[in-house]
């Protein structure tokens, strides 16, 4: 057992001990390292500027993800080696990157440029020549309000065939991992009253549970790292599962997606692209990379946000989770395990470890509605998940789930009961709105009032007769998507 | 532009490296050793008096080193010398949420913050006002004890003509109302600085501002310095767009913190302060009248403008005027009447953000000149061109104008588009919309009067052969090093990268009045030719005496100063500089520049005026979707009048992201305030106060724009160039709007354009009511005695014939308040 952090930086191996593992990783770049090069602007893991590289050791290599540094613990990157953007350059060598922004006026102000350079170094580690729609797509989770972005997307048609070196020729990676390996051992930090652990084993995770019941699993951390910035989160116990094996694994097993406890939301992208598109669809909108590349599945379980947007795939699937304690496992349906805003079917000294999901029959439509202000990056006014089986006219297996209009996601009983077995006509659908609208309770907030929500929960049903039941029906031209 | 090396060449810009490596070093990197570190108590009140303040607890709290109330500061501040109104920390009363009323400095930010919870202060509550019709409506409580009356801050009245006299002969006069809401500048930097003693006891601030020399004024002034023992240093800004142009309580805290504790005193505002700070684009309602002939020709225009200013003056009074005074320069009218009223309210303080003041009544301008057009069965594009404004011509309103480009610039987006083709033509849910506008190459009038140069560049030249650049410019992204680099590269033949640029810095730098209103290029940029010139001229007597070459023979470039008949015949440039030095001494030159004096003598006529203008001309391609109101803009096409671009990859990324910042504006931004309940005071607090909430476009949002930097170069600017910062901007909003219309056939005459609005507006337009979503009147308002001008075709002099004869008078020890400065209409009625 450690009792300080081992990460690498920039090439060179750092230990951590004390108060500064509890820092933001931007806050401990910026005020303990010096290396003002990462900007922290939004604090919220919205604006990028704050980028920096997460190179995780697997099998002897290192694979680099871009991550927001404003709202990672620095405590959540032990065993990682951390590229910021003064680590992107040999001497006074610039990278490809950094050349090709130079050449393409990608910078005016500078301040977001940092960030930029970073998240677009991933891009170009990943190797794959780009187009400009997966420039800006990889580019979502970062802001600019000097240049209109175009500079930059094309300076990201352009950093291929330079001559500056990969991440693997300015660090290689074997030492790095070989170095960070000998060091995976579990870690416990107690310092100025706050303690944090990361577990070995499942076993010493759980017993930590049990004696700090109501610890805070910080995984991904990236709702986390925004209530300590901004509403002074200010935990005493803390644990991550990084060093846990075996509970970021994804899988198929008889028909159900099965995501382990610390599986990111981009691992689950990946996987669920061909296999999964409808979840596909709604993660590639969840947040920005930087976010997916952080984010877990079971944290956004866990988090419990009525407006999580993988919960309503979840809710019409009827996904089940698998808890462990202690004391032993036990499943709980996702459908019965909210029991009020942010209140949890969920002992304190439980945790999280798998998410099942029984996939929907290739027969069966299922679709999933996210609405924003902002197409990316952006937190959802209201989510939908609409799942039945529709044959010769009549629908069947109806399930809907609808969040962001009460405290918990809901699914909406009495609209599924009038439609199961029902024809489908737009004045059942019409009908169903209505009864919707019924079964819910939402609020006015920021971010929509009560009376759009209340709208929404009838059109999108209107949305998805017209589609994908009567799409046909729906003359081209109408400007109806 | 022919004959030229650098100027007019794409180039890379002279700061890209430190940028994309992540050195540049901003105001927030900045560490030194002993640093304490300052956060700000903050009212959660809108509106009311301080009692008590107590700081005991927070004096004994771990790390504390100073506590600061408004006890400790006296004096107050502002940007405009006639709207002294800011306090560095409140003394008596709050006028917003957010408003400071303690400084907790410590040895750390957490134990700043931590200190400032110990802090009780007793409030009484006040009335509140939350917008400009409760402002006119409301006399007591007064928010200021300044302004014209009650809580209006300021009103204008001003008309050149008889209006109502040509409106009752036009053939047909158009009435509309407008509104643009208020939206923030969101710059991805937050407001930071550091400020420090001098081993000799002189005070240091170093600042995120785009106005070192206003900041070392008013700094000085409220800390009762004597200016040359306080240097200012503005560090590069992370974006200003505006936002960082007024003098900022923060600055003066840190200052006196310094003084107070021997040690250097920091503070980097977080995300929610800087919305507190806002200083963003005013709220405007508008009404516009406009008589026009039955071919559209425009007759007379009549303008009411109403700007909800927030808590405190700022420049307030300039951005009213700014609502008016440049609706005249890229149409011909005959007779313009124009009235403008700002009103207080208990809310973060407006101010001028990119195109300042103009954009709200262009957008109401552009979409009447769409619906005349609409009306009269004009095709918009042809209305515009047939009244341009002519080149040189002194306006109705007296604002001389230099060349206009605007037809051209019109031309170009008209055939890029496919105008012809697609307006009014396309699939309905497809539309085209254009609209065109102008602004400013640098404020003919600094802000407080003074007859002293704008611009000051300071050329070194020696025997390394480096040249430095001494300026006080502000690099805030828009690319005043590049500027000002690339004309010494030009004059001299080196290269733009071998120039070692000092700016910003009030103690090194000559003065330049700042990174606003457009000016740097034209204003700087004129100034580094004259020094430049005159360095050229030490070295060209130099070297024609050492090899015997006539001086008008030399030529500068790349590197070398040579013999244009016999280009082997000449020096490298490090050795032409040796031997002119060894000739003529060491080698410093100055260069100065200061606009023309302006033929607008009435009082206001201090706003508007510029010794040049830009034009731009826009076209938008949208897709609405009638179902759902969801607007999705297809395509840009603008075209920039610029004079010449000195860098045009540059100038480009000014122009793009110029529309980038307009859409953001146009369909998404917007600084809308809510109350809190009573139970958590009432207070007026922006509905969005962070990044997240804020919307700004991502990547996805921004849609393809063709740019065309029109080039004609203007006599005025530095090798003919023209701004390009803020012009590209104007046109978007009402290009949008006129948008909408061609593809859905509903008005939306308000910013921003939201699909919910469209969606109500095709709601009416299905039921068969007016298609149209916008402020339903202007309210009545008292606007005093008017100040005629006669314009120049009817006999006027550019003084008001009604105009009592003024007295200058002094507001600051040796500096003439002149009657055409923009703030010398109102008395500066804070007492102190």
């Amino acid at each position: 057992m450690r009792d300080h952090l081992e990460l690498f930086l920039n090439g060179r191996k750092v230990r951590v001990s004390g108060t500064d593992a509890f820092r933001t990783a931007a806050n401990w770049l910026r005020e303990v390292r010096g290396a003002t090069g990462t900007k922290t602007v939004c604090e919220e893991g919205d604006c990028g500027a704050c980028t920096v590289l997460v190179g995780t050791p697997r099998d002897g290599r290192l694979d680099y993800v871009p991550v927001n540094s404003c709202i990672q613990m620095l405590f959540q990157l032990d065993g990682i080696h951390v590229v910021s953007v003064e680590g992107l350059q040999l001497g006074s060598e610039l990278s490809d990157v950094q050349r090709s922004m130079v050449d393409h006026h990608g910078a005016q102000c500078g301040y977001c440029t940092p960030g930029f350079v970073v998240a677009m170094t991933a891009l170009r580690e990943s190797g794959a020549a780009v187009t400009g729609r997966e420039a800006r797509e990889a580019l979502t989770g970062n802001l600019c309000r000097c240049t209109g972005y175009d500079p930059i997307i094309e300076a990201a048609l352009d950093m291929t065939g330079g001559h500056g070196r990969s991440l693997d020729e300015l660090y290689p990676p074997g030492p790095i991992a070989e170095a960070l390996a000998r060091a995976s051992d579990g870690v416990r930090i107690d310092a100025n009253g706050r303690t944090f652990f990361a577990p070995h084993t499942l076993r010493d995770a759980l017993a930590f549970l049990a004696a700090n019941p109501g610890a805070v699993i910080v995984q991904g951390g990236t709702d986390f790292g925004v209530q300590c910035n901004k509403r002074g989160l200010r935990p005493s116990v803390m644990m991550t599962l990084a060093h846990l094996d075996g509970l970021d694994g994804i899988a198929i097993e008889n028909g159900a997606l099965v995501v382990g406890g610390r599986a990111t939301l981009a691992a689950l992208e990946k996987f669920t692209e061909t296999r999964v598109p409808a979840l596909h669809g709604i993660l590639q909108l969840f947040g920005s990379p930087q976010i997916r590349n952080a984010g877990t599945l079971a944290g956004n379980v866990a988090n419990a946000s009525p407006i999580a947007d993988t919960l309503p795939f979840l809710f019409v699937c009827e996904a089940e989770l698998e808890l462990e304690s202690v004391r032993g496992k036990r499943a709980v349906g996702i459908n019965a395990f909210y029991k009020g805003y942010k209140q949890l079917d969920k002992a304190p000294d439980e945790m999280i470890t798998k998410v099942r999901v029984p996939l929907p029959g290739e027969a069966e439509t299922v679709r999933l509605y996210k609405v924003s202000k902002r197409r990316d990056l952006d937190i959802s006014t209201f989510t939908a998940a609409i799942r039945m089986t529709v044959a010769g006219g009549r629908m069947s297996g109806v399930k809907i789930a609808y969040g962001g209009v009460a405290p918990v996601v809901l699914r909406l009983p009495r609209t599924e009961a009038l439609l199961e077995g029902a024809g489908a006509t737009e004045a059942l659908f019409r009908e169903a709105g209505d009864v919707a609208r019924g079964e819910i309770a939402p609020i006015s907030d920021v971010r929509g009032s009560k009376e759009f929500r209340s709208l929404l929960a009838a059109n999108v049903l209107m949305k998805f007769f017209h589609e994908e039941i009567a799409g046909a029906r729906v003359a081209p031209g109408t400007g109806a998507r | 532009m022919s004959g030229h090396r650098v100027v007019g060449k794409p180039r890379r810009r002279v700061d890209g490296r430190a940028k994309v490596t992540g050195q540049t070093r901003f105001a927030d990197d900045l560490q030194f050793p002993r640093m304490l570190h300052c956060k700000l108590l903050r009212s959660p009140h809108p509106h009311a008096r301080i009692l008590n303040v107590d700081t005991t607890r927070a004096e004994r709290a771990p790390g504390v080193h100073l506590v600061l109330t408004g006890k400790d500061f006296p004096v107050t501040f502002g940007i405009l010398p006639v709207s002294m109104d800011e306090e560095p920390i409140c003394r008596e009363k709050v006028r917003m949420a957010g408003d400071p009323v303690a400084a907790v400095i410590a040895a750390t930010e957490e134990e700043a913050a931590a200190a400032c919870e110990l802090i009780d202060v007793e409030y009484e509550p006040l009335k509140t006002i939350a917008d400009p019709l409760e402002a006119l409506a409301t006399d007591e409580p007064r928010i200021h004890d300044h302004g014209d009356h009650g809580n209006v801050h300021k009103k204008i009245a001003l008309e050149f003509g008889d209006v109502d006299a040509s409106l009752a002969g036009a053939d047909r006069v158009f009435d509309d109302t407008f509104f643009y809401e208020g939206n923030t500048h969101l710059a991805l930097e937050q407001h930071a600085a550091v400020a420090l003693l001098d081993p000799d006891g002189r005070l240091t601030l170093h600042s995120s501002t785009q106005v070192p020399h206003y900041v070392h004024r008013q700094v000085a002034r409220a800390l009762e310095l004597p200016a040359h023992k306080l240097r200012v240093v503005a560090a590069p800004n992370g974006g200003g767009f505006g936002g960082k142009t007024d003098v900022f309580n923060h600055e003066v805290v840190v200052a006196k913190a310094a003084m107070l504790t021997g040690r250097p005193v920091r503070i980097c505002l977080t995300r929610e302060e800087v919305f507190l700070c806002h200083r963003g684009r005013h709220p405007v309602l508008m009404r516009l009248r406009t008589g026009v002939k039955h071919d559209g020709t425009i007759v007379a225009m009549d303008l009411e403008t109403l700007l909800d200013g927030g808590a405190y003056g700022s420049y307030g009074v300039a951005s009213t005027f700014y609502t008016g005074q440049l609706q005249t320069v890229t149409y011909h009218v005959p007779r313009y009447r124009f009235r403008g009223c700002r009103t207080f309210t208990n809310k973060p303080p407006c101010g001028p953000k990119r195109g300042h003041g103009t954009p709200q009544p262009r957008f109401g301008q552009e979409v009447q000149l769409d619906k005349i057009a609409v009306a009269l069965g004009l095709d918009p594009a042809g209305l515009r061109l047939q009244q341009l404004e002519k080149p040189g011509t002194l306006t109705a309103n007296y604002m001389r104008l230099g060349t206009i480009a605007l037809r051209q610039c019109i031309e170009k987006v008209v055939e890029g588009s496919g105008w012809h083709d697609k307006w009014q033509k396309l699939r309905d849910g497809r539309g085209l919309g254009l609209a065109c506008s102008s602004y400013l190459c640098g404020a003919g009038l600094p802000i407080y009067w003074n007859d002293l140069p704008h611009s000051g560049v300071q050329l070194k030249l020696d025997r390394s052969g480096l040249v430095t650049l001494f300026c006080g410019a502000t690099e805030v992204g828009q690319g005043s090093d590049d500027v000002l680099a690339g004309i010494v590269a030009e004059v001299l033949g080196v290269a733009p990268q071998e120039i070692k640029l000092l700016t910003g810095d009030t103690d090194l730098t000559p003065v330049d009045l700042g990174s606003y209103s457009s000016r740097v290029t034209l204003m700087a940029g004129n100034a580094a030719i004259q020094a430049a010139e005159r360095a050229k001229a030490i070295v060209a007597a130099g070297v024609s005496a050492k090899l015997g070459i006539p001086e008008d023979r030399l030529v500068f470039a790349e590197g070398r100063v040579f013999d244009a008949e016999d280009p082997e015949q000449g020096l490298s440039f490090q050795d032409a500089v040796i031997v002119a030095e060894g000739k003529h001494g060491i080698i410093g030159t100055t260069g100065s520049y200061r606009p023309a004096v302006s033929a607008a003598k009435y009082k206001g006529g201090g706003v508007g005026p510029s010794p040049s203008y830009s034009y731009s001309a826009s076209v938008v391609e949208v897709e609405v979707d009638r179902t759902s109101g969801w607007i999705e803009v297809k395509k840009v096409w603008i075209a920039h009048d610029i004079g010449i671009a000195l860098n045009p990859v540059l100038a480009r990324g000014q122009v793009e992201g110029s529309v980038y910042m307009a859409l953001g504006e146009a369909l998404m931004e917007e600084s809308a305030m809510r109350r809190l309940p009573a139970r958590l005071s009432s207070a007026l607090v922006h509905k969005f106060p962070s990044m997240l909430e804020y919307k700004s476009p991502t990547t996805m949002e921004m849609p393809p724009v063709e740019t065309y930097l029109v080039e004609e170069p203007e006599p005025n600017g530095p090798f003919g160039a023209k701004e390009v910062g803020q012009g590209p901007l104007l046109p978007i909003m009402p290009a949008l709007a006129n948008a909408i219309f061609d593809a859905v056939g509903v008005r939306i005459d308000e910013i921003p354009i939201t699909p919910d609005k469209v969606f109500k507006a095709l709601r009416e337009q299905a039921q068969g009511r007016t298609p149209r979503v916008g402020p339903a009147s202007f309210p009545a308002i008292d606007w005093g005695e008017i100040s005629i001008v006669p314009p120049p075709w009817e006999g006027g002099d550019g003084r008001a014939i009604n105009e009592k004869p003024r007295k200058s008078k002094v507001v600051e020890s040796g500096v003439r308040l002149a009657p055409d400065s923009p703030g010398a209409n109102v008395s500066d009625g804070v007492k102190r």
